[in-house]
């Protein structure tokens, strides 16, 4: 068996964020294209796309529909794996099966599906509002069913080469899937032949308990958010507890790190954006944190929360996952500005340090067991990018917890992952 | 054919689609052109056809050939039935992003009922009623894309959209129906007509011509390209024989079974495809009109037209070669079809061809090395790319 390594991840370009800053002037394509490049010259492997579903005051960044932003991609890199993110709400299954069927045969085994019950763009899909997340989780796994019998309705050897060469077809192994549900009726079969992967990795965001018991029974990954070793503990114990499958769901945390060529340097960088920040705007942050629902416009900044300001989860239709770390902070008793700064890192995993000390953070959760995937920032960014491939990654690659290379040519292979 | 020659790879490898429109774009072609395809072909309950067992999403295979092309135009045909106004408007948008301006949508409503099965609505909605929910859906796209603020709701299509992003796919309609033809007028700026014989041609034109009025529109706000066939040699008795050749590897035994189930409406495996024509005779009623494989002139009448085959003493495959229709394939040397091409293009018949390979690569790298030349010579082809965009290489303001 291979020893257990811990893969990484980085954003690809194409959405807000620090890369923009650095790549001014240069389309979403070329910036996305440097990305990549980056990203499979240090040897990360996947890249990440996230989904707005709506276009912001940002115009077209962030709005890229991700799938067809990966397919651009996989012309212009080999190894590295793509991950596109797509909310099952919004979509149905054969649709879906196709996409990410498609993503795989151009891509030769690269593709991931980041699974999403979205918390944003109803308006856009109409009609009608934004299905309760029990709704939404229910059809999630609806989904699922469908596009794994999809994917598997070519049995092995329903199409082979014949004795003169010629490809011939067994129709007596592709077999309808014949589904009828509560969401979806489907026929099949899948009008794409069998996947390189057999099935695109499976990842799956969502920390609610809907979101963890879909993610213990069907993801491969789990995307998470969790500030502390002792959330990472907590996260991983609950939702392997609740899978049958050892070792499965990996733990795939995104680390938002502040590199510095010393300690001072790196303490220095998060007060100045600490500094940088506009707490009357992250009131708003905080109350959006916390569902939405809140006011926060009169409280102490100094001060801070109350029991009163934690929304009941249950009248909470979005982001639950993300109320709830909230929730927890005021009960530590966070003052409104330490919310506001936490808010900047949306509740992620925010370590300040040199590569050495990143790296110790790292190794930390690594060896605990809780952390199986990085997500790592800075890659692409001309000011960070020397700090991350040659001081973080590089010394994680010392310490023999990152592998020095590709192990193979698909994703799958990659992650160690087997179907 | 593609698919069942060993000498090809795959027509799912993506290395496939690169070298194809790499090819292309050696050519000056204006564009690069995916249909789609629902649901594996079947008959009688049992898939039959390698043809489309294989047919992957146009735009994310479309946009992972922009990341490796500078100047053709990608085409991706996408159902308005069964795909929510917004999102493909935005999958079309990131499109014409990634590629710099060289998107394009075919606009089709789909095989209804048959594709249905596969989506939860299956045959929910009636062919006049497929249209009525493409306009509404076109309209929606153009707003997303001008930036207009989408606020329409009925029984048809219901959204609600902010202003959002920019972009501008060139709209493409292939649909022949009256009802095609209609939303071809009133939203297309380019028409892959099935009318490629030049009497038809003038007429679709003249047709076309007549339909663009009515919607406030001009015939140089359209451009007509007929699907086309071409099959060169040295000489014409060259180009002949290899075209008697592609057909014959096209009507495999099975397929010529398969396309006789179609109007027996019965097994006829038992069969041999060399042998005479099925002694039994057809199931009762006509052929099932929801079904996109045959031609809407032969969906009725089947009982004289089988008597009239019957008639003719040829095996089930010879017949079936025969029957085949090859009204759009053009047969002979390059200064053959040039010289025929060039006619119609100086009659504005038509503004080019939709070219329909039989063989990958073989067909278009003869079209590109031989015949184009040719066309160049008599002034009704490109000798370079003169802008970047779809648009612009197809002069459309």
């Amino acid at each position: 068996m291979t020893r257990r390594t811990l893969a990484t991840v980085t954003a690809a370009g194409g959405h807000p964020g620090p890369y923009e800053l650095a790549l001014a002037g240069k389309s979403t394509l070329e910036t996305a294209r440097l990305v990549a490049e980056r990203a499979e010259a240090a040897r990360i492997d996947a890249l990440f796309v996230p989904d707005l579903l709506v276009f912001g005051a940002q115009g077209t960044i962030g709005a890229q529909e991700p799938l067809v932003f990966v397919s651009a991609l996989s012309q212009v890199t080999s190894r590295i794996g793509l991950i596109a993110t797509v909310s099952t709400t919004f979509h149905h299954p054969f649709n879906l099966a196709r996409l990410f069927g498609t993503l795989d045969h151009v891509s030769a085994g690269r593709a991931a599906w980041n699974l999403v019950t979205s918390s944003i763009g109803e308006q856009n899909f109409g009609p009608g509002e934004l299905p309760s997340p029990e709704d939404r989780y229910a059809r999630a796994a609806e989904t699922l069913e469908v596009v794994n019998a999809l994917w598997d309705s070519w049995k092995p050897g329903a199409l082979r080469a014949g004795p003169d060469g010629r490809a011939v077809l067994d129709p007596s192994l592709i077999k309808p899937i014949s589904h009828a549900g509560d969401f979806f009726t489907v026929q099949g079969p899948l009008n794409i032949p069998p996947l390189p992967q057999g099935r695109p990795v499976l990842i799956q965001a969502g920390q609610s308990a809907a979101g963890i018991a879909l993610g213990a029974r069907y993801a491969e990954v789990v995307f998470t958010a969790l500030p502390t070793l002792a959330d990472a503990h907590a996260f991983t114990d609950k939702i392997r507890g609740q899978s049958a499958r050892p070792g499965l769901p990996l733990i795939f945390s995104s680390f938002h790190a502040t590199y510095g060529a010393t300690e001072a340097e790196a303490k220095r960088l998060v007060r100045e954006r600490l500094e940088a920040i506009d707490y009357e705007k992250g009131r708003a942050l905080v109350a959006d944190m916390l569902g939405g629902g809140v006011d926060l416009s009169e409280a102490k900044l100094d001060q801070p929360l109350t029991e009163s300001h934690i929304p009941d989860l249950s009248a909470i239709g979005r982001r639950r996952g993300r109320v709830e770390i909230f929730g927890r902070l005021i009960r530590e008793g966070r003052t409104l500005r330490e919310l506001i700064q936490a808010a900047q890192d949306t509740g992620h995993w925010s370590v300040a340090g040199t590569p050495e000390q990143l790296a110790d953070a790292v190794q930390e959760r690594f060896e605990a067991g809780v952390l199986d995937v990085l997500s790592i920032n800075g890659i692409a960014d001309d000011r960070t990018h020397d700090f991350v491939v040659n001081g973080l990654l590089a010394e994680l690659r010392r310490r023999g917890i990152v592998k020095p290379d590709y192990r193979g040519h698909t994703l799958r292979d990659n992650l160690g992952l087997t179907l | 054919l593609i698919w069942t020659r060993p000498d090809f790879a795959a027509h799912t490898h993506i290395d496939t689609f690169v070298n194809t429109v790499q090819t292309l774009e050696r050519g000056l072609f204006d564009a690069f052109f995916l249909g789609e395809g629902l649901r594996v072909r079947e008959n009688r309950g049992r898939v039959y056809d390698l043809d489309v067992a294989g047919r992957p999403d146009a735009i994310s295979q479309l946009a992972a050939l922009a990341a490796v092309t500078d100047r053709i135009g990608l085409v991706a045909t996408q159902n308005t039935t069964y795909n929510f106004p917004y999102d493909l408007a935005r999958r079309l948008a990131s499109l014409d992003h990634v590629s710099g301006g060289r998107a394009g949508w075919n606009i089709v409503t789909t095989d209804n009922a048959w594709t249905g099965e596969n989506f939860r609505y299956g045959g929910w909605l009636p062919h006049e009623r497929r249209y009525e929910r493409a306009a509404a859906f076109v309209q929606v796209a153009k707003d997303v894309w001008d930036g207009r603020a989408v606020d329409l709701h009925t029984d048809l299509v219901d959204v609600t959209a902010p202003p959002t992003v920019k972009g501008r796919p060139v709209l493409f309609q292939a649909g022949d129906s009256p009802g095609g033809r209609d939303l071809a007028a009133r939203h297309a700026d380019v028409v892959f007509s099935a009318n490629t014989d030049y009497e038809k041609a003038r007429a679709y034109a003249a047709d076309l011509t007549r339909r663009l009025a009515s919607y406030g529109r001009t015939r140089e706000s359209l451009r007509i390209l007929p699907g086309a066939q071409v099959v060169l040699g040295d000489t014409a008795a060259e180009a002949a024989e290899k075209a008697e050749w592609i057909q014959r590897e096209q009507i495999t035994g099975p397929r010529a079974i398969a396309f006789l189930e179609q109007y027996w409406n019965k097994d006829l495996s038992g069969y041999d495809p060399d042998g005479p024509l099925p002694d039994i005779e057809p199931a009762e009623g006509e052929l099932d009109p929801s079904r996109g494989t045959l031609p809407i002139e032969h969906r009725t009448g089947k009982l004289e037209r089988i008597a009239g085959w019957r008639a003719l003493g040829l095996s089930i495959r010879e017949l079936v070669i025969q029957v085949t229709p090859r009204h759009n394939t053009f047969i002979g040397t390059p200064a053959e079809v040039a010289d025929e091409w060039a006619r119609y293009v100086r009659t504005r018949a038509v503004d080019g061809f939709n070219i329909l390979p039989q063989l990958l690569p073989g067909t278009i790298e003869e079209i590109v090395d031989r015949l184009v030349p040719e066309l160049q010579e008599r002034g009704v082809y490109r000798t370079e790319y003169e802008g970047s965009t779809l648009r612009e290489h197809l002069d459309l303001a």
